[in-house]
């Protein structure tokens, strides 16, 4: 999701953007990958009572003595980091907003829980094969508009949402490296099979993530178009247009008769809110300022607000705390012809950086270090692959230098054939001084760079248009928890390595219990090639009063976990 | 034999021909032709401003693991891949039918977005002009009065201590401190938002303090050199009341000096309501604007852009128009005469 690109930290309005949106989405969709890809070999197979692979979502929850009240809850009012922009599944950007929204109005095939756990939601069991999924539609939901949820119904929402055509920014995490073949319906047992041209063990997992595969109500298919103003689907919640003001405030109320949540979750659950009104506030000590005074009972905060809020514990009674899914790593423009497409250079780069002391430098104590991309709370993390990583060795990456041919030159630059190594460091201002300190530790080893800290627009014109640059350190940050984030957005940066991109074409392809072992073979590959360095990762904190919930990935609340504790 | 010469034909002066109408119709005219010329300006500025951001919308609405491919399709897809000049033809051509096109970001059409906004905007605007002119010109006034001749010098310095801490404060930080102190810690407004009705009073004061501060100064000089006018003093000798004197003579001068400042006043309000919406989530085009920057949303940043823009020239216009028809010394003093 977008989200999760923009910064842990992120706390800044970009943050909002869309790439947010992409990592989140991403984030959710993936640990259903992990379920079919764990799921056996060639086919396997799914019900209510079985649940797929489990993430280590890496959040710690604390809470008060919060009991939950009995009986219903009342309005709960949260704060979204950013605006929403669209109500349509397959084209939204995946704002937190546009997320939250998504995941309030419209259900999906499966439920991706906050432990990473998936499990049945509008279809009851599922069966999967390397390139297909077979889903059986549980009877009773219906859309907002009282039409029923058939399999033609889903079938048909599928068709336009995983369509070429159609050109969802997220369409890779639903259909992988392949194309949609077919989608099928089957009247006898109520199912519906979806088909896609090459082999993907995230098909499933993709599906509990809320774009681009949430199910789309027939009267938003009929009109796509008006999917951006209101949205239509078969959710706990409907959208009340009236009551909300787009760009300020989105208000959603609980539909009464709504019984087919995940879990045996219903509208008549205790605690559960009766009306959820989500204002935008992107400036955080606003939001800071907000919960304070009680004018939202849940926010997400950040930076030196978050540590404002903290201070003082009668500004919360519940905290959510959340690790970013995929950690951040050093990089280089591997193109032929530019410095990082010599291997030594890399070493030498990679050895002179201390991912303790950037974690520090980016994300103060806020951040976590990693020595692996994958990390804790994907499917597929494996920390034995941490031995992959280059260590920080100031004397090693001298060495590596001068085995390469550089030597010391005027003002101990290292210099090869009279050319002196320089770098052209392009960094993201939400990791602070971070690109300054790179700077100085490659001094010390006689390496010479020039740093931008600049904003994200910037940034990923740099990396993805211009490419305009040598070094980076980017953020593979995303909702979708599964590993096929991280070789996906290295296809559009400029990494240059055939074996890597070869052994992730397989990882993502591989069926069942052989998925994670060829995953670290992809992500081996990226330490040992030289390709990245992971870095460390952000902690997010999100605090309520009077409710507790889940945020898992930072992204937005699910609405399955909001009870009321307080009236 | 006479020597005299036929006398000469008498020189025909030309006569003036009176123009049509009347002369301030013409400056009306006048003024909407250059309104229109700056308007046209603007425009161009705003095409161009957008287009020299850096980033791609394409890579920005579809995110880092767009292939360059899909990237390349939606920028033909947005036309952001056709000639520059075509661009700016199907730009102008539209926006002349007030048809802005779709958000990048919504896919909702712009006049919508704008339409949704612009109200909040008016409220919060007006509202600070409101402020920014009655308080402006009251205090001034006040401090003109009592620091006339020379009288109560520590008045002036604390006037001119406060007035100057006030005009520099940046919009940003007045609004933190406000929101700080009325409505975390006193809780008499909300901390942000549209709603209920009080929520616009914060905003507003940020916006209009520093004006404040500025005008003020500005009126109390222009108090000073009024009060030191001839005919003033001759009311004063007729025994005049201060009331009469400061409502027939000090106020109408000053208010023409406030009037003439309005329209810098405006545009200089329209800027800091950029920024002071931000603070207070409040959903005017100023949050609009600033959010479609960063999103790179170009249809938006024009649209709201020009519509802002469009704003501060014509309310500029009727200010001048408005101080030509008051006063039409004063206009021609600032080279707008009828």
């Amino acid at each position: 999701m977008r989200n999760a690109m923009n910064s842990p930290v992120s706390l800044s309005p970009r943050v909002t953007s869309r790439w947010r949106a992409l990592l989140a989405a991403t984030a959710a969709g993936l640990v259903l990958l992990a379920v079919s890809a764990c799921g056996g070999g060639g086919s396997s197979n799914n019900s209510d009572s079985g649940t797929s692979s489990k993430v280590n979502t890496g959040s710690t929850v604390s809470s008060g003595s919060a009991a939950v009240v009995s009986g219903p809850g009342g309005t709960v009012k949260v704060r979204s980091s950013d605006d929403l922009d669209t109500f349509d599944p397959a084209k939204t950007g995946a704002e937190n907003m546009s997320v939250q929204a998504l995941e309030l109005a419209y259900d999906r095939l499966v439920y991706q829980a906050p432990d990473g756990k998936v499990k049945p939601y509008l279809a009851s069991s599922w069966t999967t094969t390397p390139n297909s999924a077979t889903f059986v539609i549980r009877k009773g939901p219906k859309c907002a508009d009282g039409t029923p949820i058939t399999p033609k119904v889903v079938a048909d929402s599928l068709r336009y949402s995983l369509s070429q055509k159609t050109a969802s920014p997220y369409l890779g995490y639903a259909v992988g490296g392949g194309k949609l073949k077919s989608v099928t319906t089957n009247s006898a047992d109520n199912s519906v099979t979806v088909t896609l041209t090459k082999p993907y063990n995230a098909l499933v997992q993709s599906f509990g993530t809320p774009f681009p595969a949430s199910i789309i109500c027939p009267a938003g298919l009929k009109n796509p178009k008006g999917l951006g103003a209101a949205p239509q689907g078969s959710g706990p919640y409907s959208y009340d247009k009236a009551a909300s003001s787009r760009g300020s405030t989105y208000v959603f109320k609980l539909r009464p008769d709504y019984n087919w949540g995940p879990v045996g979750w219903t509208s008549k659950t205790d605690g559960v809110p009766q009306e959820a009104d989500f204002r935008v506030v992107t400036d955080e000590t606003t939001a800071a300022n907000l919960l304070t005074t009680g004018e939202v009972n849940i926010s997400p905060i950040a930076g030196i607000s978050e540590q404002r809020v903290r201070a003082n514990p009668s500004n919360y009674d519940f905290t959510y705390e959340s690790l970013q899914a995929g950690s951040w790593g050093s990089l280089f423009n591997m193109t032929k012809g530019l410095v990082g497409a010599d291997p030594a250079v890399r070493h030498a780069v990679f050895l002179a950086l201390d991912s303790n002391s950037m974690t520090k430098a980016a994300f103060s104590d806020l951040g976590v270090t990693e020595d692996t991309m994958v990390t804790p709370n994907m499917q597929c993390y494996n920390k034995a692959l941490g031995k992959y990583a280059v260590p920080f060795d100031v004397a090693q990456a001298k060495s590596v230098l001068e085995q390469d041919g550089y030597k010391a030159g005027s003002g101990g630059t290292m210099t090869k054939n009279g050319k002196p190594l320089k770098l052209r460091i392009v960094m993201w201002n939400t990791t602070n001084q971070l690109g300054d300190f790179i700077q100085q530790e490659l001094q010390k080893v006689g390496i010479a760079s020039t740093v931008k800290n600049t904003d994200i627009n910037t940034w990923i014109n740099a990396l993805f248009t211009t490419k305009d640059y040598d070094f980076t350190v980017y953020s593979y940050y995303s909702a979708f928890p599964n590993p096929v984030i991280i070789p996906a957005q290295d296809a559009s940066l400029s990494i240059k390595d055939p074996t890597y991109f070869k052994l992730s074409d397989e990882a993502e392809a591989a069926p069942g219990s052989t998925a994670c072992p060829a995953w670290d073979k992809a992500m081996q590959r990226a330490q040992t090639a030289y390709i990245v360095k992971p870095m460390g990762v952000a902690k997010n904190a999100w605090f309520g009063k009077g409710w507790k919930f889940a945020a898992p990935y930072n992204v937005f609340i699910d609405p399955f976990t909001i009870q009321q504790t307080q009236k | 034999m006479s020597a005299e010469a036929p006398p000469a034909a008498p020189v025909v002066q030309p006569a003036r021909v009176p123009r049509a109408g009347s002369p301030f119709l013409r400056f009306s005219v006048r003024r909407l032709g250059a309104l229109l010329v700056v308007v046209w300006i603007v425009e161009i500025a705003t095409f161009l401003m957008v287009r020299v951001m850096p980033g791609d919308p394409a890579r920005q609405v579809l995110g880092p693991r767009a292939s360059n491919q899909a990237v390349a399709g939606l920028r033909h897809q947005l036309g952001l891949d056709a000639p520059f000049l075509s661009q700016y033809w199907n730009y102008t051509t539209h926006a002349l039918r007030l048809d802005f096109g779709d958000s990048f970001y919504s896919h909702l059409s712009v006049t919508s977005e704008l339409q949704a906004r612009i109200g909040n905007e008016l409220k919060l605007v007006g509202l600070a002009i409101a402020i920014i002119l009655v308080c402006g010109i009251g205090l001034g006034m006040l401090a003109g009065a009592l620091t006339a001749n020379g009288r109560h010098p520590h008045v002036e310095r604390v006037f001119v201590f406060f007035t100057g801490l006030f005009g520099s404060v940046p919009g940003y930080v007045m609004a933190t401190l406000l929101a700080l102190v009325f409505a975390v810690t006193l809780k008499w407004f909300p901390v942000a938002g549209n709603t209920p009705a009080s929520a616009v009073v914060l905003p507003a004061l940020a916006i209009a303090i520093p004006q404040v501060a500025l005008l003020a100064r500005i009126v109390r000089v222009e108090t000073l050199n009024v009060l030191g006018q001839n005919y003033v003093r001759s009311a004063r000798s007729k025994r005049l009341s201060t009331f009469s004197i400061y409502r027939r003579y000090v106020l109408p001068n000053v208010s023409t000096a406030a009037l003439t400042l309005s329209g810098t006043i405006f545009a200089q309000t329209i800027g800091s309501a950029i920024i002071v919406e931000s603070v207070f989530a409040w959903n005017g085009l100023g949050l609009l604007l600033t959010q479609s920057v960063l999103r790179l949303d170009y249809p938006v940043v024009e649209g709201a852009a020009l519509l802002l823009a469009v704003m501060v020239v014509v309310i500029n216009a009727v200010v001048d128009v408005g101080v030509s028809a008051v006063d039409p010394r004063s206009a021609a003093q600032r080279g707008l005469e009828i």
